[in-house]
């Protein structure tokens, strides 16, 4: 058989194969072990006659001018190889060794018999074949066949009819190619796929590479199951085959994002369909065929009904399965990573593949499929003998556990799907799983008292009465004090009637007179519910009006509506009136209360409790109960969403109170302590959409969560804790109270230091801050500033926001301490998870950990179920922590805080947030469920722009958002603070170099500054619109992308160099195109950056910023211009090219193509670099050279090789080698001539120089005469897309520079004679005639082959010529080009 | 009852859920649809009736007339 064409199924896989030629993922392999009596000469035999019929197993592959080739090699098959070194402990890792061996197609042999001899009885006989030239039935042929053999062998009997020809595999491609069923196959899937959603994985992590082996993890189904799905697909009127794939397809989807959160409901597989029916059945070669099957999951349809539909298009598909799934990839562009056209595989199997051998007992192990690309689910066995199901995953996408984890999650699925009347009945876990997820990694029940904060906070004021409680400024209170001043306010509440059950608003800047407020408001009894003193807006007063506190203590002034005003610090004031001067009240502090020095006046107001002011007082008491009584906010004991609690004393002011009331004289009534069922706290959240709500917090809630972090974290006295979040937002609940429940020393934070990275630096190292917390956007502003440098911060908290691991990394760069992420919603009192953020982890953003104390998280898809490890889910929370509601709205609380049904009685708060688990129950922070991006089908993490642009060093600070773009759809807009000098245009590019074209913002925006909301986390409603709209794709920039630019037009035929958002598929590029492409980046930069490169980073800017990164010196390409250029790998010693005149050694790559396995290294000159002076002669050059060659190869026999004035050098070198003392084995000029025949000729001046810089660049010069000068010559290698276009312009110079220097070199320089042997090839069309020939060396080398070829100088060296010259060489005895062991 | 052309399209027609009619004795089989699972399927029961059947060969044949030419052979 002469060369042919591929099948397009053999096509498909070879352009896979050359993705990565090195994997050994499309070797199909399987063992037979044997036990019996077996004849090895017999097999030996058999294997032989096997290697005779079966025919693909002698094919070979080459490069063809218009793509791969192949033909029959004679004797080409494999023989049997016979091991006995390996025993029976052993055999296992062996095979697997083997199997992972890979293949070079184009040296073959495609596939391999192994015989290993375990014992006189047992053996074992692997098989090998590469997916080009056998697919899993073939196999199944082969190994059925060999085993006929071997019994012929063996007895003698009639092996019957061997398998058929391979042409036939040609023929039938061919005739399906011209068929008209081609055509309507084709319209068939067009049609189908039109609207094919984006292929989504469940696989936990994208692939970084190809993966070149799967993990393996197989189990069966649990019995019954089988009969179950035979009844099945009776009521389904389908086969049981297609109602496998399809609840398979069922399974898939719940590990998919999309569909586990409710936003699609797609899942597409690949499905094999073996296509052996006809001409081909019993030829061995390659037919299976994959193509994509969509199915859309219907939860609640009957499942007897949606399985119908499935096995219909299923059907359907069947009709149309000789369309290659290759062909449709290319087509629809579905190449590539982010693009595929099918996901997981299903592949059914029901056939016995296992064939007995003459008196032995066999059992078959599969070993490898072919390739996996993501995973593939693959049945075996039949419903009536029992079926197992077998998962391979490409181990870069899923670990072993994760694998093994699929196999018995879909055992245990398609178990329950069998008998279910809808999908959604279907759990998705097993039952292990589940309890592993609800449970176990919720087992987080610790013994927390039940207790109030009051309580806890009081009996810390009696234990370390002395202890420093408080800073603020130059105020300090001890516990004592602080006891004092608190304790007042209580009473003075309390003898207002407020008491458990009441609410009182708090509305004061950070202060001394905001502690007491808050304490005394808790000491009382009540719940306070803190109000922004700054805001003046109508939602401060709807605020106000639903909660319709009993009092509000604020300043002076504070407009709170009809709702009375009190000062902490102060006599009771009504709203408006304010007539006790400031300065009289010092007089009755405490004497060590140095409340004074405040640095804020109104703190300076005295306590109520020794200022006596009768008039007012009875004023108030009288109003208090009449006008705003605390009873208001009371509702029936049954309604959770009340502040009051259930006790029935609530309903009517406590006793004292009572007795307060008739009583109008000095207030000093016992406050009623609250229970710990009682509200602690009202705090409002904004919500994404509508009017804030109120969030009522139990003490039990807030005391879990206090203590948890006492406890873990070990706070103790001697801490120092700031105090800076507004009291508005959950994070100031910690600051304000663990100081006091831990005997520690609460600093108060001036108001707006939580704003200034400066002060709060200062403040830290001023107070010796040991705890402090950050939102992340301000712990970024806080990192960047100097003050920050080298502070020592004993914990700190981040929460609130996504923790970016570059912050974290930053933050361990620049300050001492230990880092936390916490998380938690206002609902679930203040965190619920935490975990550690330590640097240089793995992920963009830090986990959020695992639970708290008496808490449990648990993911849910939108069905409800508990979703797998690695699988987004929406976060519910349980447990003690939960808050009672929100006020006032019961539907709403309804809607948000459901049944917890793990347990009775207990309520699930329904966060809205998505996370991940891994393994280990750790949670990741994903998004929100409202707030899932997708930007042209793929699916986009707005912080990872975030961090490429921090990591492009070019901006201060950076925000990315999504919006909705003109034409409807989402758009990325980055919101950046440039560093000075920085521009949009010029960020822009630097994340155009960093990121998938899809991921690059359509839009930079400068800004001074990025606005923070008052709680330090981006003010997202602040960022201005942008002005205008640029579309992507801008002209190429960088030199590889000019490069790029212009290779893509020339193979795609594009009327213009393409933009650096073209997408080579979509832009009608196919494999062989890619393959050309890379040929032509080859020849252009010197290295192949490999198939895989273009299919995985089809859009130019990407492939550019690849390129780029993958060579050395990332960011500056390398230009190639080296003095040592690598030009292909190999074992081996190196062939050592030495470059023409013009310094550069480009021209060999052809060659070094054309000698596979051998290292071939040239050599390049000095002079490229203009800064590198001349070198004195020809032989100070040599000795340069021999430097660099004794480096690379110290020691055995040299082989040189030189084209054109290449040849001279090398031969000097030849000299200067054996003046050292080296052998030089082989000298080979190619159409090289000494030096005598240049000696007399002109040197070349500046036009002759353009001329060489032409030839350099692959034209002939002479067909370009009409280029004069250099630009001329440079525009026309620019317009050809020629990469010497693209050098800088010093190199150019360099290449001019060298071409005249070189030459002037060539005519001082005598030959000496060398020892070496020398093998000349003529270029005789150019040399007759002209007086050169090879004889002319015969006087400087020691014998002189040679060799004529019809060709002139330049082919000798040109791509299409180039293996010819080395055929021709091969043949020569003297200078074989083999490399030398 | 023996093994007839009429029932084996009424096999076929079945095992791909069309009619009868729809299955042209010269039409690639494969296209509309049986592959080689559906034809063991069907061969088991052709084997009951004819068991001179020679099964094998049946799969390297392409359409029903191939089929049946083959069966009617070996009657």
């Amino acid at each position: 058989m002469s060369w042919q064409p591929l099948t397009e199924a053999q096509a498909g896989i070879w352009y896979a194969q050359a993705r990565d030629p090195g994997s050994p993922v499309f070797m199909t392999g399987q063992a037979l072990h044997i036990h019996g009596p077996l004849d090895a000469g017999a097999m030996t035999r058999a294997v032989d006659r096997l290697g005779q019929e079966a025919e693909s197993l002698s094919l070979r592959f080459r490069v063809g001018d218009h793509g791969p080739q192949q033909r029959l090699e004679p004797r080409g098959a494999p023989r049997l190889v016979l091991r006995a070194d390996v025993g029976p402990d052993e055999i296992q890792a062996a095979l697997l060794a083997e199997a992972r061996v890979p293949v070079d197609l184009l040296q073959g042999p495609v596939a391999g018999f192994t015989l290993w001899r375990l014992g006189p009885r047992h053996h074992v006989l692997s098989e090998r074949i590469h997916h080009i030239a056998a697919d899993g039935q073939a196999m199944v042929l082969i190994t059925r066949r060999l085993a006929a053999l071997y019994e012929a062998e063996l007895i003698g009997t009639d092996a019957g009819e061997g398998p058929t020809p391979f042409a036939r595999a040609l023929d039938e491609d061919a005739r399906f190619a011209a068929a008209p069923a081609r055509s309507r196959q084709r319209d068939f899937w067009h049609d189908r796929l039109a609207d094919l959603p984006p292929v989504e994985s469940p696989a936990v992590r994208a692939a970084d590479g190809c993966g070149r082996w799967f993990h393996r993890a197989e189990a069966p189904l649990p019995e019954g199951t089988g009969a179950a799905i035979a009844q099945l697909a009776e009521a389904a009127g389908a086969h049981w085959t297609d109602v496998l794939t399809a609840l398979t397809g069922a399974y898939v989807a719940r590990h998919l994002a999309s569909v586990a959160s409710g936003a699609a409901s797609d899942v597409v597989l690949g499905i094999p369909l073996q296509n052996r029916m006809g001409r081909v059945a019993r030829t061995p070669s390659t037919q299976v065929n994959v193509l994509p099957l969509h199915l859309v999951i219907d939860e609640t349809a009957p499942l007897a009904d949606w399985l119908r539909g499935a096995a219909a298009r299923l059907a359907a598909m069947r009709r149309n399965s000789r369309y290659r799934g290759e062909a449709l990839q290319r087509e629809l562009g579905r190449i590539g990573a982010g693009r595929r056209l099918w996901g997981p595989l299903v592949n059914i199997l029901p056939f016995d593949a296992c064939p007995s051998l003459f008196g032995c007992d066999t059992r078959l192990q599969i070993l490898g499929a072919g390739s996996v690309d993501d995973i593939t689910f693959c049945f075996r066995g039949d419903p009536g003998a029992g079926l197992l199901v077998q998962v391979d995953g490409n181990d870069a996408r899923y670990t072993a556990a994760e694998t093994a984890a699929h196999g018995a999650r879909l055992a245990q699925f398609l178990a329950q799907a069998v008998t279910a009347r809808t999908l959604a009945a279907v759990p998705t876990l097993t039952p292990a799983e589940t309890e592993a997820t609800t449970l176990a990694r919720n087992a987080t029940t610790h013994p927390v008292p039940r207790t109030t904060l009051t309580a806890l906070i009081e009996a810390q004021m009696r234990a370390t009465p002395d202890a420093p409680a408080l800073v603020f400024g130059d105020t300090r209170l001890s516990y004592a004090e602080l006891d004092t001043l608190s304790a007042a306010l209580a009473r003075r509440l309390a003898s207002r009637g407020i008491g458990p059950g009441a609410v009182v608003g708090v509305a004061l800047p950070r202060s001394v007179a905001l502690i007491v407020a808050l304490l005394g408001v808790l000491r009382a009894g009540a719940a306070y519910v803190p109000l922004d003193p700054e805001d003046q807006s109508a939602r401060r007063a709807d605020m106000i009006a639903r909660v319709s506190p009993a009092v509000l203590l604020g300043e002076d002034g504070f407009d709170a509506g009809s709702v009375p005003v009190l000062h902490p610090l102060a006599p009771e004031v009504t709203p408006g009136r304010h007539d006790v001067p400031p300065d009289d009240a010092t007089t009755d502090l405490p004497e060590r209360c140095p409340l004074a020095t405040t640095p804020h006046p109104q703190g300076a107001t005295p306590p109520e409790a020794t200022h006596g002011a009768p008039d007012r007082t009875r004023l108030e008491t009288r109003r208090a109960p009449s006008d705003n009584p605390p009873v208001a906010l009371v509702r029936a004991p049954s309604e959770r969403t009340s502040v009051a609690t259930t006790r029935p004393q609530s309903d009517s002011p406590p006793p004292e109170a009572t007795r307060h009331l008739l009583d109008s004289s000095i207030p000093t009534t016992t406050p009623h302590p609250p229970a710990p069922e009682d509200a602690a706290y009202v705090l409002f959240t904004s919500g994404s959409t509508g009017r804030p709500k109120g969030v009522v917090i139990e003490h039990d809630a807030i005391v879990n969560r206090l203590l948890w972090m006492r406890e873990t974290y070990g706070f103790g006295p001697g801490d120092r804790i700031l105090q800076k979040t507004p009291a508005t937002f959950d994070v100031s609940v910690w600051e304000f109270f663990l100081p006091f429940l831990s005997g520690a020393t609460l600093v108060v934070a001036p108001p707006g230091a939580q704003r200034d990275p400066v002060a709060l630096a200062a403040l830290v190292r001023a107070q010796g801050i040991t705890a402090m917390h950050f939102v992340p956007s301000m712990l970024e502003l806080f990192l960047q500033a100097t003050a920050s440098e080298g502070l020592a911060i004993a914990r700190v908290f981040a929460s609130g926001e996504a923790l970016p691991q570059r912050l974290v990394d930053r933050f361990h760069h620049r300050i001492r301490g230990r880092l936390f992420n916490l998380y938690g919603p206002t609902e679930a009192a203040v965190d619920v998870t935490a975990h550690e953020a330590l640097p240089g982890q793995p992920g963009a953003f830090v986990p959020i950990g695992r639970p708290v104390w008496n808490t449990r998280t648990h993911l849910h898809d939108a069905q409800g179920r508990p979703v797998p490890d690695g699988v987004p889910g929406r976060v519910f929370l349980g447990g003690r922590q939960i808050a009672r509601g929100y006020l006032g709205r019961p539907e709403l609380t309804a809607e948000r805080f459901l049944p917890d049904p793990c347990d009775p009685g207990g309520r699930l708060y329904d966060t809205g947030d998505l996370a991940v688990s891994d393994g280990d129950g750790v949670l990741t922070f994903v998004g929100r469920v409202d707030h899932q991006v997708k930007i042209r089908g793929v699916r986009i993490e707005p912080a990872e722009i975030d961090r490429a642009l921090d990591d492009s060093g070019l901006v201060r600070q950076a925000a990315v958002i999504v919006t909705e773009g003109p034409d409807g759809g989402a758009r990325l807009l980055a919101y950046v603070v440039p560093r000075p000098g920085e521009t949009a245009a010029s960020i822009r590019a630097a994340l155009a170099a960093r990121l998938p074209q899809a991921m690059v913002p359509s839009q930079v925006v400068p800004l001074d500054a990025l606005p923070l909301t008052p709680s330090g986390k981006l003010d997202r409603k602040a960022l201005p619109a942008p002005e205008t709209d640029h579309p992507g794709g801008a002209a190429p920039d960088s030199p590889t992308e000019r490069l790029l630019a212009v290779l893509y037009a020339e193979i795609l035929g594009l009327p213009a160099p393409a933009t650096t958002g073209t997408d080579f598929f979509l832009a009608g590029g196919d494999s062989l195109g890619a393959v050309r492409l890379c040929l032509r980046l080859e020849d252009e930069l010197g290295a192949d950056p490999g198939l895989g490169a273009v299919l995985e980073t089809p859009v130019l800017a990407d492939l550019a910023r690849r390129l780029d990164a993958s060579r050395p010196g990332a960011g500056a390409p390398d230009l190639g211009l080296g003095p040592v250029l690598q030009l292909s790998q190999g074992e081996g010693a190196p062939l050592f090219a030495v470059h023409p005149a013009g310094g550069l050694a480009w021209c060999y790559r052809s060659l070094a193509l054309a000698l596979p396995g051998v290292p071939v290294v040239g050599l390049q000159s000095p002079l490229l670099d203009p800064d590198t002076p001349s070198p004195a002669s020809l032989g100070a050059l040599a000795q340069r050279y021999m430097d660099r060659v004794e480096a690379l190869q110290p020691q055995g026999p040299l082989t040189l090789l030189g084209w054109s004035l290449g040849g001279i050098i090398a031969h000097a070198m030849a000299a200067e080698a054996e003046r050292r003392g080296r052998e030089v084995a082989r000298l080979v000029l190619l159409d090289a001539y000494p030096s005598d025949c240049w000696r007399n000729e002109p040197e070349p001046d500046d036009g002759a120089a353009l001329r060489a810089l032409l030839a350099i660049a692959g034209f002939d010069p002479e067909a370009h005469a009409n280029l004069a000068t250099r630009a001329e010559v440079m525009g026309f290698l620019r317009r050809k897309g020629n990469a010497l276009a693209l050098l800088p312009e010093a190199v150019q110079t360099g290449v001019i520079r060298s071409v005249q220097a070189t030459n002037a070199l060539v005519r001082g320089h005598q030959e000496p004679r060398v020892a070496a042997p020398l093998l000349h090839v003529t270029a005789t069309r150019d040399q007759e005639g002209s007086g050169r020939h090879a004889g002319l060396w015969q006087a400087f080398a020691g014998g002189v082959e040679r060799l004529e070829l019809d060709c002139r100088h330049q082919d000798l060296i040109a791509p299409d010529r180039v293996t010819e010259v080395v055929a021709a060489m091969a043949g020569r005895r003297l200078p074989s080009l083999t490399p030398v062991r | 009852m023996t093994l007839s052309l009429d029932r084996m399209r009424a096999d076929i027609a079945a095992a791909l859920d069309i009619g009868p009619d729809e299955v042209a004795t010269d039409e690639h089989l494969g296209d509309l649809g049986l592959d080689s699972i559906a034809l063991m399927r069907l061969l088991m029961g052709w084997e009951e009736l004819q068991p001179t059947l020679p099964s094998e060969r049946l799969y390297e044949c392409e359409t029903l007339d191939e089929f049946w030419a083959i069966a009617r052979a070996a009657q």
